[in-house]
């Protein structure tokens, strides 16, 4: 395709291998990977923090549930490009990329932890509340482990969804230093070179980034399957 | 001290079980509750266990008292062997001294294993263990013999004379087991 096709319409294997060597030499690179990686970060920790604790609260008080679900049902079903409108009017743009991967992200925790309390065992929380165990045993030994799957499955969905949420995002809001507005200068200079390598790096950062979550998840994991399997 | 039903009456999915019981059970006392299926064993103990809120009359004493409770269902956390279903319910309990206590009713063996591949006459020896191993004023066995062959029963039962102390008990069985001291409370 590359022999047939003018440069500002495609790139070959060869120049965008260099393209991307020149990138990966420039610091200029770096700073930008850093800096999509800390709003992404932000989006999904801010996301994955409120969703623990509101799908806590909203285990324990069914009101607020209530008056939740069509906010969580809005952010289930409003496509991000919608959203992105209404976040360039809430937010500077350089902080789309935060807003939209924490849209992305909250409902699927929030909706994890929900799920898991509620399949905590009806019969387990009697036992608790007859032996009068207090609630930090309660949540070692009932809540945890209960809610442990649901979380690890929805990061697992979530990671790789908040990454193409927030590109999405800095693509619009053009934060300085990040990939989104190193893929719109390839894109503004028709520079196919430039966007093909970008696209690459962001892949390879998506992927390794979507493997750490997951090594450090597991690693939770493997502990709490430590301190629960195999107690003494 | 005294824990006293007062003309306690409760429904249960539309049929009264329970009809205006009076019931003293004075601290260290031992009972024997029984009667036919369906006349309201289990619902008392759930009421006296402050799980259930009676439909009339009322319960005095019951507040303060700390219950430890064999269920009719064994209700242990599959993934936690034997001694860490018993340790969650005692903080305080020692880790070999519950081996030690449990070792009385379990094969070494079985110690150790996840709850979930206990066979249910052993799961069934744990629930009672923990019921008696937990700290508390009164001791509630719901059934606590059921799947148990005799010589289970009988080890269970010197189980629970060991361990008892002086705290109270009340326990639900269809059969008549050998407790010294016990008074028997029928339901019809």
């Amino acid at each position: 395709m590359a022999l047939y096709l003018p440069d500002v319409l495609f790139a070959g294997p060869v120049r965008t291998a260099r393209c991307l060597f020149a990138l990966l030499l420039s610091s200029d690179c770096w700073r930008s990977l850093a800096g999509t990686i800390g709003q992404i970060a932000a989006g999904f920790l801010l996301a994955f923090i409120g969703g623990l604790v509101l799908g806590a609260v909203c285990y324990r008080a069914a009101w607020i549930q209530s008056l939740l679900a069509p906010a969580v049902q809005i952010m289930k079903s409003v496509p991000v490009a919608c959203f992105v409108i209404v976040a360039l009017i809430w937010v500077p743009s350089s902080r789309v990329a935060v807003l939209l991967s924490a849209f992305v992200v909250f409902p699927l925790t929030y909706q994890s932890v929900f799920t898991g309390l509620s399949a905590v065992d009806r019969e387990l929380l009697e036992m608790a509340q007859v032996f009068r165990m207090p609630f930090r045993r309660r949540l070692r030994y009932l809540y945890i482990p209960q809610l442990v799957p649901f979380v690890l499955s929805s990061c697992r969905v979530s990671v790789g969804m908040c990454w193409k949420a927030g590109i999405a995002g800095e693509i619009i809001g053009l934060p300085e230093f990040s990939i989104g507005e190193q893929l719109y200068l390839a894109k503004l200079y028709l520079n196919m070179g430039d966007l093909f390598a970008w696209t690459l790096l962001l892949i390879a950062a998506s992927k390794g980034t979507e493997q750490l979550v997951l090594w450090g998840i597991d690693r939770v994991s493997a502990r709490l399957e430590a301190i629960y399997g195999n107690y003494f | 001290m005294a824990i006293i039903f007062d003309k306690v009456s409760k429904h249960f999915q539309g049929r009264m079980v329970l009809e205006r019981l009076d019931w003293q059970l004075d601290s260290g006392s031992r009972w024997l509750v029984q009667g036919p299926s369906g006349a309201g064993k289990t619902t008392l103990l759930r009421l006296l266990a402050g799980l259930e809120r009676v439909d009339s009359g009322q319960i005095l004493g019951a507040e303060n008292v700390r219950f430890s409770m064999c269920f009719q269902e064994n209700r242990l956390c599959g993934r936690l062997n034997s001694i860490a279903n018993i340790a969650m319910v005692c903080p305080e309990a020692n880790p070999a001294q519950l081996r030690e206590a449990l070792s009385a009713l379990l094969p070494d063996e079985a110690l150790c294993r996840p709850a979930e591949t206990l066979s249910g006459g052993m799961a069934r020896r744990t629930a009672l263990a923990r019921a008696l191993l937990a700290p508390s004023d009164a001791v509630v066995l719901d059934e606590p013999f059921t799947g148990l062959d005799e010589e289970s029963r009988s080890r269970a039962l010197t189980f629970i004379e060991t361990h008892l102390g002086g705290r109270t008990l009340v326990l639900v069985s269809h059969e008549l087991p050998q407790l010294h001291d016990a008074e028997i409370l029928q339901l019809s």
